[in-house]
């Protein structure tokens, strides 16, 4: 996805009625932290509205490791998910579990690179899927503030999709 | 037995100032010199039936976090700010449901403002970790200086 269709995209969905029309989470943990999802051509940005309950230093006001962690891996997991229900539909004759709901997603391991720290600001993620094959994953996860480019975490996660 | 210690007193009134760490209700078991040990009930985590998957291992990251940023903080130099530079967990199993779950995070080598450490959570259960993570934490000494 190039920087021109991004800015389109933050533009529209800066807007707090087009989050809440497009998606209301309904996980007990994602609504715990506030996370709203906005799907667009495919692919989920994720909004994360800073809420006082959410810092993990109170001198600078800044997020707390395990809320950025979680923002990024919710992303990725809806990212995978939806790309794994593509891949199914595509070639349903081919697989031999062709009902989503007998799949689980599996993540392996993840790992967070903490960049700058995340102040008291709205956030937003993005993935971006490397590769989904028929038995793993690999995804990459940005997370940034006010500025696209200047990103504050970044993770890789690695998925397992497992036949039940 | 909880043996209250010195590390037990400053781990405990960092976690308690946490904002996020209340609200996942974190609780402090145990510290020593260079390690922590925190718990957090499963009702943190998730509960309406897990029909997403297995998207409440972030939480378990989070517990994994803190409890990290707490072994840096009752280490033998007593630092008195720390931030996360980089964390990779594993998860290794799903947790059973209804379980409290232990964080235990020990800070096994000191650089000159890195800190390393290791961590695994679990349940009850012995012999089987939900997951082990490595992570990389800087830290401060002295409050002149800020990160």
């Amino acid at each position: 996805m190039n920087t021109k269709m991004i800015g389109s995209i933050l533009k529209k969905h800066l807007s707090k009625k087009y989050i809440l029309e497009n998606f209301i989470p309904d996980d007990s943990f994602i609504n715990l932290l506030g996370i709203c999802f906005v799907k667009e051509n495919d692919s989920y940005i994720s909004i994360l509205p800073f809420k006082p309950d959410l810092v993990g230093n109170c001198e600078i006001n800044a997020l707390h490791g395990g809320v950025t962690l979680s923002l990024l891996e919710i992303t990725a997991f809806l990212q995978v998910q939806m790309e794994h229900k593509k891949n199914l539909e595509k070639g349903r004759e081919k697989v031999s579990f062709n009902r989503l709901n007998t799949t689980a997603l599996n993540i392996v391991d993840i790992q967070v690179d903490y960049l700058r720290p995340g102040l008291a600001n709205d956030s937003f993620s993005m993935a971006k899927v490397n590769r989904l094959g028929r038995r793993f994953g690999s995804v990459s996860v940005i997370a940034w503030q006010k500025d696209y480019k200047k990103i504050f975490a970044k993770a890789t996660i690695r998925f397992q999709i497992s036949k039940k | 037995m909880k043996v209250l210690t010195n590390q037990f007193n400053i781990a405990q009134t960092f976690l308690q100032a946490l904002p996020f760490s209340s609200l996942l209700k974190m609780k402090m078991e145990e510290a020593g010199e260079g390690f922590t040990v925190i718990s957090m009930p499963y009702q943190s985590m998730v509960s309406d039936g897990n029909k997403d998957g297995k998207i409440y291992s972030s939480a378990i990251s989070s517990l994994i976090d803190t409890c990290g940023g707490l072994s840096v903080l009752v280490h033998k130099l007593l630092p008195v700010d720390t931030a996360t530079l980089d964390l990779r967990v594993d998860y290794l199993r799903t947790a059973f449901p209804g379980k409290t779950v232990f964080a235990r995070a020990e800070c096994y080598y000191v650089a000159d403002s890195v800190a390393f450490v290791k961590a695994t959570a679990t349940d009850n259960c012995l012999t089987a970790p939900i997951a082990s993570a490595v992570g990389t934490f800087a830290f401060v000494t002295k409050k002149s200086v800020s990160i």
